[in-house]
């Protein structure tokens, strides 16, 4: 698969912020919907990636939720067995809605230092490899030679090192979104009362 | 936030992947299997892009001026300048990055540094975001109408109705102070909400830090994450109680657009939703509003919430200019 440079950059820039905030979503679905959410959120990711163009998508945020929504529908019609209520909870899916850019501006600022301190937390040589290769943007060889370790060892750091940070922006979650990730867990009424579904008093 | 411990073997084999397209090292050979390895399963094009986007994102970041770079470690050697890629790629997601600057200055010009008292407002159904001249962060939500005065000294902010969410930027010198009329918050750096309510008095729910409350008649209550005061419009008899950090969240749930009827009557869910719209939904029938209600709408969309009810308990929806009317079914 080629990714270009500029599609990676638009779903860092775009899409990775709402990872959380998706993930989130999808863990509040009240029916079991038959497949794994890494399993979702990998395909949603898969589809982005391939998509033609993504200039016309104005609100990339609604758009990942949809993707992702088209991936659990899919995947239901692909299951043998489905009950007729995860149909009827998947088509009450209501994409939450986001408040307009400015929000995402303030958001940013509170990115930063949040990627700093995730930075920080890293395991230290973990942390010393990713600077160097990646703040201060040193070869690996060059990375090697400073710290006096193999560079088959500096690349095994690093790779650890970004995986680690994917998944703390992806799943942990960064900013706004990251304030609430607890909610899914905490507050019951949401693992029984499904979104868009009223009960009778 | 803790850094989780695990990454998965698929996580890393993707980071693998991304780190050297990344450092523009790959081989013919090695671009085919990537290829042959993106193409094996979709969850690993779907892993590989997503590394692929933190990477990116990490970029961006540095390039925004995430001050990671200065805790680096013991020092090491300036590093040459590097020809070509790096550089290169770090200009293009400075595109992104200037754009975001640009964008949060003109927030920041919304309120100038210095001047006199500013008057910010949000009309019915919208939320404004306003970046502050220190930094710190002030939403505010349907209805509401703030003014700020800020001096050398003393950052002050006057809440003049409506709801407002405050992220406070930590600065000891210059303190921070909220007054809601018949109740006065000040605080040194953290987030929290007050609302004056639609029947009167005042609530202060805090999200994170410390915050004091004044009022004339019953003096300081400290307040500390999760607590919230209800000052009521005669400034006797405060309620405070605490949240659980679910309950913190469902308060400022409307920054994102959201609204948790959960627990709700469908009565006090239309009185919610007539906060943040022209067009109200109408419960004929005393019975009918007191039908339970559950899960998260959006805000700007009312007549969503009204068909989903209708949907659900079997009731009968007309709309009109006027409004949205539910019914029972005849």
């Amino acid at each position: 698969m080629s990714l270009s440079r500029e599609r990676a950059a638009w779903l860092g820039c775009h899409i990775l912020p709402h990872e959380a905030a998706l993930r989130q979503w999808l863990a509040r679905r009240p029916v079991d919907i038959g497949c794994d959410i890494d399993d979702i959120v990998q395909e949603a990711y898969a589809i982005l990636a391939g998509l033609e163009r993504v200039d016309h998508i104005r609100n990339p945020r609604n758009y990942l939720f949809e993707v992702a929504k088209s991936v659990i529908l899919q995947a239901l019609r692909r299951s043998r067995v489905v009950t007729i209520d995860a149909l009827t909870s998947t088509e009450v899916m209501q994409i939450p809605e986001e408040a307009p850019s400015p929000e995402r501006v303030a958001a940013d600022r509170q990115e930063l230092s949040h990627v700093t301190a995730l930075i920080a937390a890293l395991p230290v040589r973990c942390r010393e490899v990713f600077t160097l290769r990646k703040l201060q943007g040193l070869s690996q060889k060059d990375v090697a030679r400073q710290l006096d370790i193999a560079e088959s060892t500096v690349e095994k750091h690093t790779i650890k090192a970004l995986a680690l940070l994917t998944n703390a922006i992806g799943r942990g979650g960064l900013g706004r979104d990251a304030a609430s990730s607890t909610r899914a867990t905490q507050d019951e009424t949401f693992t029984d009362a499904s979104a868009g579904q009223c009960e009778r008093a | 936030m803790p850094v989780q411990d695990s990454a998965s073997a698929l996580e890393e084999a993707a980071a693998r992947w991304a780190l050297r397209v990344d450092a523009g090292t790959l081989s013919a050979q090695e671009e085919a299997e990537l290829d042959a390895w993106t193409k094996a399963d979709v969850r690993h094009a779907g892993a590989f892009a997503r590394a692929m986007a933190a990477s990116a994102y990490l970029d961006r970041a540095v390039a925004l001026g995430a001050p990671g770079a200065a805790m680096a470690v013991a020092q090491p050697a300036p590093a040459e300048p590097k020809p070509g890629r790096s550089q290169l790629s770090r200009r293009m997601w400075m595109g992104g990055a200037a754009g975001a600057l640009a964008a949060s200055l003109v927030a920041a010009v919304a309120v100038k540094p210095w001047s006199s008292a500013e008057r910010l407002s949000t009309p019915r159904g919208s939320i404004r975001r306003v970046a502050l001249a220190d930094g710190s962060a002030l939403t505010l939500n349907t209805g509401a109408s703030v003014e700020v005065n800020f001096a050398p000294q003393t950052r002050g902010i006057r809440l003049l109705a409506g709801e407002a969410n405050f992220d406070v930027t930590r600065d000891r010198t210059r303190p921070f102070t909220v007054d809601a009329g018949i109740a006065q918050i000040q605080v040194v750096g953290t987030s929290f909400l007050v609302r004056i309510l639609e029947v009167g008095g005042v609530s202060v729910t805090v999200r994170e830090g410390i915050v004091d409350v004044r009022t004339d008649l019953a003096g300081v209550t400290r307040l500390l994450a999760g607590d919230r005061l209800i000052v009521p419009a005669n400034g006797q008899g405060l309620v405070r109680d605490r949240l659980t950090p679910a309950a913190v969240d469902k308060a400022g749930l409307w920054q994102s657009g959201e609204l948790d009827l959960t627990g709700m009557t469908l009565g006090d869910a239309a009185a919610e939703f007539a906060r943040y719209s022209d067009r109200p939904i109408v419960i004929a029938d005393p019975a009918v509003a007191r039908l339970k209600v559950a899960g998260i709408y959006s805000i700007s969309d009312p007549a969503g919430f009204a068909q989903a009810a209708a949907d659900s308990m079997d009731l009968q929806l007309d709309q009109s200019d006027a409004g949205l009317r539910l019914s029972r079914r005849r």
